[in-house]
């Protein structure tokens, strides 16, 4: 009888040749990118605290566009528990109403997207990629520099819609905007 | 055993999925991490995890409905490329052949030429194609390359958006906004070839603008004739800067300018006297200025509507050469993106260009008129209408433009996108373009060649322009695939089917006496339109990761040319040498590796097929370069050019305008500081 190693040896040669028809559970440079923008908003919702006007028990994640952040947060957030509220995640087409929203992501690629932040319901937390985001009445946004992730706030913005954000994550923001700030 | 022989594989098989999808992160994220652990990190150690950045814009360029190929910073740093025509070399599907030091030939899809008129070329939304020689003077497109944000080629008709001449692609370089390169960047080099470049730069901030300040210098040396030594050698200084800012709010605004000036060494074939009949080669100094001022303003509306206004002048003069030319053009373009309801995404706009061209003529080359003032009126639009949201878009628009050639020109084209999961694309497209005339058809007068008739009195064989001249004409039809086969392997596959009818054509016109400027006999030949055909193509790109630190990028282009001429047509060079000037196969190898945190060593290695019409033999040229980046703020680069042999000609075209000279091996090292 031949030894399971060499067994062991052909099946793994095999699997790697078969590695074409891997699972979508490996990540592309896509997908790490997609990653790590999940993983900075459910940093930013643990780091920030809304007003009483907004839902107490349910936190809502609200996705215009972005399709694979979505999918990710869906898969490891949803349900889970960030302060006492259960995070929900729902897509936000064009013409749904944004009411029950406390986080807006906004894909860069939406046109507009500066406008759609505007026009957010009053306590929504609103976050995205898009260029001068928070110049343009954002309040964080998302960029690479230097292959990492780094974001700006805009605090004038975020207060105004009242929430709070701790100083940890001031501390962490490349910049903070807000009045009298260059 | 039947139940180990079930069992064994499958369990391999899960344990090889995990390790190749560990492999994509083991750089970022800490072994034992899995993504789901990432929830645990703290942000600020986040921050500090690399992410290899695939901006959305590419992601989006992924589901397009084109032939799109990206070149962005890292693909330009790794080419060990001085110039854009050496950059889009690793573009399969793009045929770039060196004629001189100084003089390319590149197209897309076929009809290569010194001058190919199917490829429109933008810098900065700067259209570079000239609208006298019908083509691209590319030694005068001295972008410096470190400046380069990305540069988008689409294969293929893009006529829709961006109208004539974009008939088998467009490539447009789009640099950085001046936000990006803040501080100062010194970058000097030396070479066999490139005996001395380098660029001074620096950026800075103008209270909220951003602006950045730039000089860069070229000198090159003289490539070896086809025969006997080479005199075409040039040098060029180019100085230009970027402002970006706001105005207001939600107003972006960019003005950017260039200068240049230098001069190049060319050998073109003159008639020294009709009578004897005397043709020489001679050398001819030209030389080279221009520069241009752009202006673009772009204002976002609430509701998701964005207008952007663009104006541009630009100026290029050629002195010394075959024909001494100055261009004068201005350009105005406005468009405008909006969301409309749900599903539509709309851009229309409306432009205008003039430009004046004035050229003063030698006895082997005159414009008649010799002076011209072209107004082109364009107006597009195109509705990217979502069909099903993230998975099936059709795009669909017309260009419509007025040139006072052939008056009005209808562009249309229908693109479909399907993108059944976020790693499969199928995408097809139908559209018709059209090649609109030049200067060079309409006006040309230009003397060939000298000789004796039978009789022993003088003759000349004279290229003459037509003022009717029409269109070419372009209906393409394309198919793509787009696939993310897994996290270490993608691939890019297109097929085209082109149907071409008026292309131009040179048909011998009645020879008549010519007094000026002595008696002799004209034996003309005139421009025509008496060429049809199709061309058929695969283009096929693959990125492989082979590990973290190595990837490599196959590349491969099949193209066949079926050409005729129309009945009643007496043109029998056209067809063979316009079949026979571009390749019909051509692959290439690319390897990207990281040796170490600090080293890098990449190589690439081109295969392009045989030229018939030029009795050019099929020739691989390979480039390497070996960089070393101690720190952010300095690199280090040692590059070799066409390695495996000492000289190869690419291009021995008997219509080009300049003799042509064989591409030597060559070395260069280069030295950048950022400060």
């Amino acid at each position: 009888m031949r030894p399971v190693h060499w067994r062991l040896l052909w099946a793994s040669f095999v699997a790697v040749a078969l590695g074409l028809g891997c699972p979508a559970t490996a990540l592309a440079d896509d997908d790490a990118t997609e990653q790590f923008k999940a993983v900075y908003l459910f940093n930013f919702a643990k780091l920030t605290v809304w007003p009483a006007s907004a839902p107490a028990y349910v936190l809502t994640m609200c996705f215009i566009g972005a399709p694979g952040v979505r999918d990710l947060i869906e898969r490891d957030v949803s349900g889970k528990l960030i302060g006492a509220r259960h995070v929900e995640v729902r897509s936000l087409g064009p013409s749904q109403r944004a009411d029950d929203c406390s986080i807006i992501y906004i894909d860069m690629t939406t046109v507009g997207a500066t406008s759609l932040a505007a026009s957010a319901p009053a306590y929504a937390l609103t976050v995205s990629d898009a260029r001068d985001f928070a110049h343009h009445g954002g309040m964080i946004e998302l960029f690479f520099k230097d292959n990492r992730l780094r974001f700006i706030i805009n605090l004038d913005n975020a207060r105004l819609a009242g929430l709070k954000m701790s100083s940890s994550l001031l501390a962490l923001a490349s910049k903070v905007e807000q009045l009298g700030s260059p | 055993m039947p139940r180990s022989r079930g069992i064994l594989p499958r369990w391999i098989l899960i344990l090889a999925c995990s390790l190749a999808g560990a492999r994509v992160l083991a750089d970022q994220v800490p072994q034992n991490e899995t993504s789901g652990d990432l929830y645990q990190i703290s942000l600020e150690s986040l921050m500090n995890m690399e992410v290899t950045s695939v901006s959305k814009r590419e992601q989006k360029l992924s589901q397009a409905a084109a032939a799109i190929f990206v070149i962005n910073q890292d693909d330009i740093r790794r080419s060990g490329a001085l110039n854009i025509p050496d950059l889009l070399r690793m573009v399969p599907g793009l045929d770039v052949a060196q004629i001189n030091a100084n003089t390319w030939a590149i197209s897309s899809r076929g009809f290569n030429h010194q001058f190919s008129n199917k490829l429109l070329v933008l810098i900065d939304g700067r259209t570079v194609f000239t609208p006298s020689q019908d083509g691209v003077n590319w030694d005068t497109q001295d972008v410096p390359l470190e400046d380069i944000e990305r540069i988008e080629v689409i294969r293929g008709p893009g006529a829709t958006v961006w109208g004539s001449n974009a008939v088998n692609g467009v490539i447009s370089v789009i640099t950085k906004s001046a936000a990006d390169t803040q501080g100062a960047l010194v970058t000097a080099g030396s070479g066999t070839e490139s005996r001395a470049f380098g660029t001074v730069q620096n950026g800075g901030m103008l209270g909220d603008i951003s602006y950045r300040v730039f000089a860069k210098y070229l000198d090159v040396d003289d490539l070896p004739a086809v025969t006997g030594p080479g005199s075409d050698a040039w040098h060029l200084l180019h100085g230009g800067f970027r402002l970006d800012g706001r105005l207001f709010d939600a107003d972006l605004v960019t003005l950017q300018g260039d200068i240049y000036s230098g001069s190049e060494g060319t050998v073109i074939g003159h008639i020294v006297s009709f009578s004897p009949p005397d043709n020489e080669n001679v050398t001819r100094t030209t030389t080279l200025s221009g520069g241009n001022v752009l202006g673009r303003w772009s204002h976002l509306h609430y509701g998701g509507t964005e207008t952007t206004l663009q104006v541009y002048v630009d100026r290029y003069k050629r002195l010394g050469g075959q024909l001494d030319e100055t261009c004068d053009t201005i350009d105005i373009d406005f468009h405008q993106n909006a969301r409309v309801g749900s599903r539509h995404n709309l851009v229309w706009g409306a432009g205008y260009r003039y430009a004046a061209d004035r050229t003063v003529g030698t006895i082997d080359q005159e414009f008649s008129p010799a002076d011209m003032d072209l107004h082109l009126f364009s107006a597009f639009i195109q509705d990217e209408i979502t069909l099903h949201p993230d998975r099936l878009t059709l795009t669909m628009g017309s260009k419509v433009e007025h040139n006072q050639f052939t008056g009005f020109e209808i562009e249309p084209s229908v693109r479909m996108a399907f993108t059944p999961s976020t790693r499969h694309t199928f995408w097809a497209a139908v559209s018709e373009s059209a090649r609109t005339p030049s200067l060079r058809d309409a006006n040309a007068d230009f003397n060939l060649a000298a000789f004796s008739l039978p009789d022993g009195s003088p003759a000349v064989a004279t290229i003459e322009g037509n003022p009717q001249q029409k269109s070419e004409y372009l209906f393409a039809q394309e198919l793509g695939y787009r696939v993310q086969a897994s996290t270490w392997m993608s691939i890019d596959l297109t097929a085209f089917h082109n149907r071409y009818r008026n292309l131009r054509s040179i048909e011998p016109g009645a020879p008549h006496p010519e007094t000026s400027p002595e008696p002799f006999t004209d034996i003309p030949l005139n421009q025509g339109n008496r060429v049809h055909g199709s061309t058929d193509g695969l283009e096929l790109s693959t990125k492989i990761r082979v590990s973290d630190r190595w990837i490599l990028s196959p590349g491969y282009a099949l193209l066949r040319m079926n050409l005729h001429t129309d009945p009643g047509s007496q043109d029998v060079t056209t067809v063979a040498n316009t079949e026979g000037s571009s390749p019909r196969h051509q692959a290439q190898l690319r390897s990207a590796l990281n040796l170490s945190r600090t080293l890098s060593w990449n190589v690439a290695a081109y295969y392009v097929g045989r030229l018939p019409a030029q009795q050019l033999p099929s020739y691989t040229r390979v480039d390497t370069q070996f960089s070393w980046q101690p720190t952010d703020a300095m690199a280090l680069s040692l590059v070799g050019q066409n390695l495996l042999r000492d000289r190869h000609v690419e291009s021995l075209d008997p219509r080009a305008g300049v003799n042509s000279s064989q591409v030597q091996r060559g070395a260069y090292a280069k030295i950048s500081w950022k400060f």
